[in-house]
């Protein structure tokens, strides 16, 4: 609704709200109502589009509705019982401020609290798609009056800054140095770096690199049309007949239909075949059901925004519009929740943004599939697993229904399989290139072959694993599944494939096709995107679906692991330097060799910001505190989403479920209960700061303790709830497949078949909390420097007229990070109290709750939503990425490594993401950065570190970027957990990773 | 006997504590691997284009950082000798300043802070020894700067004999104006690495730009350079180069003979930067150069391999 302005531009000063808004919207039912067009857009395939909207403010004299019925628009003053939204106003002001707001400036009014919903929140899109339809021009001169502002910005801050930046990427693999091979894995790479390869050994790689920079991705109506046709015509809520829908057989019947109609497609020129949608370059598939129906009022304008755009053809919108979205408009994720648990506590904390954000609205994908018994068995093998299951008989309906459902969706991805063999011949048939026409004939023979049957090929292996991996985000939802350990996946297939080879010139030769391969995989897996409404930019700008692989560590008798694939892998990750797959990197002290290590730092230089390197050390110890998990398996552990731990084919992970912000609680305790931005007094009365109620640290420590608990609690119910959604709507029978202990108990993942269960949560803002909490134990309990209640007036003013305070507090109170022990000890104490409390939680498959201190692009948004913090922080300003330390907590980087490196990993049970900024000496070559860049990774995984990676990258060139972003469009910055391009980031990201500290090499 | 900067030779406080300036972490040009510097208060010379004005005196002295400072007059309420005004361009009146410090413990934003705190070797040593983990994997260790080190002789003595107990690397910078009998009994026995700095060979020019003449400091350096063919430790000559002053041909050429004849074989080459302009206003005066003064700018690269070639000429490696 962003879109709505100027009309009311002129008149808006003089006239009271009220009017202008029934101004407004008679101006909209007029403008439909006159229009036959229009009131086209207003008829879908399932009849009218109906909704109900009613605008109002708290301060009151506010009231208009607007109906669209039977497509009929009218505006109805006053109260009614009929609206299925309610958007309320804080004040009049708003009112008017919003309907001339630029986009930015309408997305930081719903953050800040200015705007509210109650109330069916996809109902908007109908809104606002049929405003968007007459006032595209006006929103397309809004954002680019938008752009210029910010251009015009961003000239000013890169006046003077180095541009040497623009050449550095050359520069850089220009530099490439080798390596001695040492790892007793690597059998057949003499130097395992490969130096000798650049890009432009592979023309196919290199132009495949360059139309994914090139392309704009495309968002494809397919998916959702035919989930519609099928349950248009098979019934949703129950069968057409009449009777009731087992959840697994629904899901795996719409899957057939899908999988069994979709058009199959083999880019030009591609090695491996398969895609996520009909625009094999770049598409997004757009669940319906899941973040899908977020798009409706963007549909027209989501070409036109300034960061992340997507294409979208004119039939596409139609197909959306009329026939995809009314049919999910109440049965999407968020919707069945509001309906199904009576708009619980929990939705009307997510609707508000400002304290959890239930990530299971999106997706509860973030685990990793069994694919190794995908290569050892093949889909048949596996059916025949659930066969023999089958026939043992026993009248446990449910897991007969689960079980039928399974073999249903395996048919399904053969059946695809088929198509995309029939198109492979038909492709071979009319091609006159002869040696494009032998690739095809070869794809066609792999597809034979795989995924029904295992592999004995590294192509076969890699077609068969797109292949699943493809139909796997096509099931559920494609945000999040994880490829796991690709190397220890892998290296059977290149062994075989290798070791058959005669002469070493042979065996070169296919050394550069595996490289080739893997990188026709990895752009495979880089060819589909997320679509997120415009306001997601503030969460999770630039992520990819974030498919994660990792290279390294040890085997499950605890030997190095690593092998020629682990270095293959790495050279294709320093090759194309894409955010997708999302790249990790295992490493086991005493046991993977320090060469290993150095390589991962290598390709963390040459492409700025991957792999995210983790320590298996403190991540065993993490897991270790989980009660029964075998260690054989802890072994096996996988980074999965941005860097959670899950165990490849054996636990459902949900990794990414909750996004927590921990400074709403801190303002709570401090406000008694009452979230200041959002004026609602949501949490329990704790006691008053003005009234003196707290006479002792400890006193607060109990208050925040009870706020923050509460909160928790609020998400464990909710993401409860919201798992029963999942059981009952989307329970991923093909997934389960893959998932240890499924087939044999007859339970889906959903419902707790796999062999291990818990539910991951990211807590977000712990620097700032513990670096407040510091603040107020030193200046105001232990040296009594202020009193709490001055402070709490210099926090509530932004600390305008009281710049000694905040002066005060920057320099005068340590930081976590800084070494000191006094707030470390905080720190510590912090997250074993958020631990323990997670930790003693149950989710609704029976297993427990894990902690991560990762963010996304989270800090940014939820620092957004806060006010200043006692820890100096102004009003609005980012939190800390991850569990990042403050830029001002120490000039000395070696504080802050020895500082995180110190935390307690069962703390850290779902991983951390700890960014540092640098950037190398000029003087200092290629080798000993990369030196450098070890001893420091070394020592923190030796101090008990867990996860680290550098971005490495000045102030300077990133300075240089937004001003002049047509020279960094491959410009690659870890955000938190995820990697995204610096010149798509959303502005307030772009500015949070400049300010992080910049340190010296 | 004393220098012209004013230090007496006999210099030498008791060896539990000393002021220091300023403790390092993280320095990755102060010798090899990851390292700590610390830098003890004092100097014996008095070089013009000194980088660290801040530690030619033994005293502490007062810091007024303007970027840092928020204006709030907390210091000038709590200055009993009316020394500090807004209206001073300096800020602080330092004839008037009788250096109690109360201004610096009462700056809310620590614009004013203390330069020269008084440390003993175990505080020192348990923040340096923080830092050990990096050390041993990096293969670096601890820089003994200043200042002068060998100024607190028995001080650095007691710090490196705990470091090198402790396994830790240690490295000494010294201009070379020492008592070379204390400094071979005292520091020698403890230090792995000795960074001499050569500045002019001319004994004339020395004393006006340095404040001392240099012929102990020559003297020093060989006989260092000597002893250290007995390979317990290392020595390596630092010429820094100042536009105009060191880097002249003359005194280029006359450093490297002085080097070859000693059988040198490396030298390391400082390049000039004017950092240190801003740490003069905030000790309250202003540097002796006006701004088209080669010094203040960047060192010529050029001008910089010219050099390079002298000592590569005669055989030395220049690192």
């Amino acid at each position: 609704m962003g879109s709505t302005n100027v009309v009311v531009k002129t008149m808006k000063s003089m006239i009271p709200a009220n009017s202008v808004l029934r101004l407004f919207l008679s101006y909209v039912a007029r403008k439909v109502n006159s229009s036959r067009e229009l009131r086209g857009q207003l008829h879908g395939t399932q009849g009218w589009l109906n909704c109900s909207i009613q605008f109002l403010t708290d301060d009151g004299g506010v009231s208009q509705t607007i109906h669209f019925r039977d497509g009929v628009v009218s505006v109805e003053a006053g109260d009614t019982a009929k609206a299925d939204l309610k958007v309320i106003f804080a004040t009049r002001e708003d009112l008017i401020e919003y309907l001339t707001a630029s986009p930015d400036e309408s997305y930081k009014m719903i953050l800040r609290g200015r705007i509210r919903t109650e109330g069916k929140l996809t109902y908007l899109g109908n809104f606002d798609y049929m405003t968007s339809l007459f006032m595209a021009r006006v929103f397309q001169k809004a954002v680019d009056d938008q752009i210029k502002d910010h251009q015009k910005e961003s000239f000013k801050l890169a006046q003077g800054a180095d541009t040497t930046g623009r050449q550095e990427k050359h520069r850089r693999a220009a530099g490439r140095i080798g390596c001695r091979a040492v790892d007793p894995g690597v059998k057949y790479l003499n130097d395992p770096y490969l130096p000798e390869y650049s890009l432009d050994d592979f023309p196919r790689l290199r132009q495949f690199r360059q139309d994914y920079f090139d392309t704009m991705p495309e968002i494809s109506a397919e998916y959702g049309k035919l989930m519609t046709d099928f349950f248009l015509e098979h019934g949703y809520e129950h069968k057409i007949s009449g009777d009731a829908w087992d959840p697994n057989e629904r899901l795996a019947s719409s899957f057939y239909h899908v999988m069994e109609k979709r058009k199959p497609c083999i880019r030009e020129n591609d090695l491996i075949a398969g895609s996520y949608t009909e625009h094999p370059i770049s598409g997004a598939v757009s669940h319906p059901y899941s973040v899908g129906p977020y798009i409706e009022g963007e549909l027209k304008t989501i070409s036109l925004r300034e960061s992340n755009p997507f294409g979208i053809s004119e039939d596409a919108i139609e197909t959306f519009r009329k026939h995809v979205m009314p049919f999910w408009k109440d049965r999407n994720l968020l919707e069945l929740w509001r309906k199904e648990y009576d708009y619980p506590l929990g939705i009307r904390i997510h609707d508000r943004f400002f304290a959890i954000f239930f990530w299971k609205t999106v997706s509860n994908m973030e685990l990793s599939p069994g694919y190794d018994k995908l290569l050892n068995k093949g889909l048949a093998g596996i059916r025949q697993d659930i066969e023999t299951e089958l026939l043992k008989g026993g009248n446990d309906l449910e897991k007969v229904n689960t079980l039928e459902a399974m073999k249903t969706a395996i048919d399904a991805v053969n059946v695809y399989g088929g198509h995309l063999r029939e198109e492979a011949e038909r492709l071979a048939d009319r091609e006159y290139d002869l040696a494009r026409r032998q690739e095809l004939e070869g794809i066609e023979e792999i597809l034979r072959k795989v995924p029904v049957n295992p592999p004995e090929t590294l192509h076969e292996a890699l077609q068969s694993l797109f292949l699943v991996h493809l139909a796997l985000g096509l099931e559920t939802m494609d945000d999040g599944p994880s490829l796991g350990r690709l190397d220890q996946l892998l290296q059977p297939y290149f062994e075989a494939d290798i070791s058959s080879l005669g002469s070493d010139v042979e065996k070169q030769e296919y050394i550069k096709k595996a490289i080739e391969l893997i990188g026709c995989f990895f752009l495979r897996i880089c060819s589909h995107q997320i679509v997120t409404p415009e306001i997601g930019n503030y969460q999770n700008s630039g992520s990819p679906p974030n498919t994660t692989i990792v290279v390294g560590g040890t085997d499950q008798e605890g030997k190095d692991a690593v092998n020629d694939m682990s270095y293959l892998i790495l050279k294709v990750v320093e090759l194309l330097g894409t955010n997708d797959p999302n790249m990790h990197v295992r490493y086991k002290l005493n046991c993977n060799s320090r060469d290993f290590l150095k390589r991962a730092a290598d390709v963390n230089y040459l492409t700025g910001s991957t792999p995210a390197i983790h320590c298996d050390d403190a991540m065993f110890q993490a897991l270790s505190s989980h009660k029964g998990w075998a260690f054989a398996d802890i072994r096996g552990w996988t980074p999965t989403g941005c860097v959670e731990p899950s165990i490849p084919g054996k636990h459902a992970a949900s990794t990414s479920s909750l996004e927590v912000n921990l400074v709403a609680p801190l303002e709570m305790a401090m406000n008694n209960g009452r979230h200041p931005l959002m004026r609602w007094d949501v949490g329990p009365r704790t006691g008053s700061v003005e009234n003196g109620e707290f006479e002792t640290f400890e006193d607060f420590w109990e208050a925040l303790r009870t706020q923050t608990e509460f909160l928790f609690e609020q998400s464990v119910i909710g993401n409860n709830q919201l798992g029963e959604i999942y059981q009952r709507y989307y329970p991923g029978p093909l997934l389960s497949t893959l998932l240890e202990g499924c087939i044999e108990s007859g339970r889906g993942h959903t419902r707790g078949g796999a062999k291990y269960n818990s539910t991951g949560v990211s807590l977000i803002g712990m620097a700032d909390v513990v670096d407040s909490l510091m603040a107020i134990k030193k200046l105001v309990f232990d040296e009594k420097k202020l009193t709490f209640q001055h402070l709490k007036k210099a926090i509530d003013a932004n600390y305008e007229g009281y710049e000694d305070v905040r002066a005060m507090v920057r320099s005068r109170v340590p930081k976590f990070g800084s070494g000191d022990e006094e707030v470390l000890a905080i720190a510590k104490r912090y997250t074993s109290m958020a631990n323990d409390y997670y930790r003693s939680q149950k989710n609704y498959r029976g297993g427990q709750y894990a902690t991560g201190w990762w963010t996304m692009a989270n800090h940014a948004a939820y620092g957004r939503v806060t006010g200043a913090s006692p820890s100096g922080r102004l009003d609005g300003e980012p939190f800390t990425p991850g569990l990042t330390p403050h830029p001002e907590a120490s000039k000395n980087l070696l504080d802050n490594l020895l500082d995180v490196a110190q935390l307690d990993p069962k703390t850290l049970d779902n991983n951390i993401a700890f960014n540092v900024r640098i950037t190398p000496s000029s003087q200092d070559s290629h080798e000993e950065t990369v030196d450098r860049m070890t001893d420091y990774i070394q020592t923190f995984f030796e101090q008990g570190g867990m996860q680290i990676q550098f971005n490495v990258v000045s102030s300077d060139t990133l300075k240089d970027a937004m001003a002049h972003p047509e020279y960094y469009p491959d410009l690659m910055v870890r955000i938190s957990g995820y990697c995204g391009y610096f010149t798509q980031l959303q502005r307030d990201l772009q500015l949070e990773i400049l300010r992080r500290c910049e340190y010296g090499l | 006997m004393r220098s012209s900067a004013g230090v007496s030779m006999d210099y030498d406080p008791p060896g539990n504590r000393s002021l220091i300036i300023d403790i390092k972490g993280n320095s990755l040009d102060d010798g090899p691997g990851i390292r700590t510097v610390i830098f003890l208060k004092g100097c014996p010379l008095d070089c013009l284009w000194c980088h660290n004005p801040e530690s030619k005196s033994l005293k502490a002295e007062l810091s007024w950082e303007k970027e840092k400072c928020i204006a709030c007059g907390t210091c000038a309420n709590n200055c009993s000798e009316k020394a500090i005004s807004a209206e001073n361009r300096y800020f602080i009146d330092r004839e008037r300043c009788n250096l109690c410090f109360d201004c610096a413990r009462s700056c809310p934003s620590q614009a004013l802070t203390v330069l020269g705190q008084e440390m003993s070797t175990d505080e020192i040593l348990a923040k340096l020894l923080r830092y050990k983990p990096f050390y041993s994997t990096s293969g670096g260790g601890v820089t003994l700067s200043g200042g002068e080190p060998t100024l607190h002789m028995e001080f650095t003595s007691k710090l490196l004999q705990h470091l090198r107990s402790e396994r830790v690397h240690t490295l000494l910078e010294t201009c070379g104006w020492f008592d070379y009998t204390r400094f071979k009994a005292l520091v020698l026995p403890h230090v792995n690495l000795v960074y001499f700095d050569i500045k002019l060979l001319d004994a004339a020019m020395h004393q006006r730009y340095c404040g001392v003449d240099n012929d102990r400091i020559l003297n020093n350096f060989m006989r260092l350079h000597e002893v250290s063919s007995s390979g317990a430790f290392r020595v390596l000559a630092r010429v820094p180069l100042i536009p105009g002053i060191t880097d002249t041909d003359l005194n280029i050429r006359g450093i490297a003979s002085f080097l070859h004849e000693r059988g040198a074989r490396e030298v390391a080459l400082l390049e000039n930067n004017a950092i240190w302009f801003d740490k003069c206003k905030a000790l309250g005066f202003e540097n002796r150069f006006t701004t088209d003064d080669p010094i203040t700018g960047l060192y010529d690269p050029e001008r910089k391999r010219a050099i390079e070639s002298v000592f590569m000429d005669m055989g030395i490696k220049v690192l």
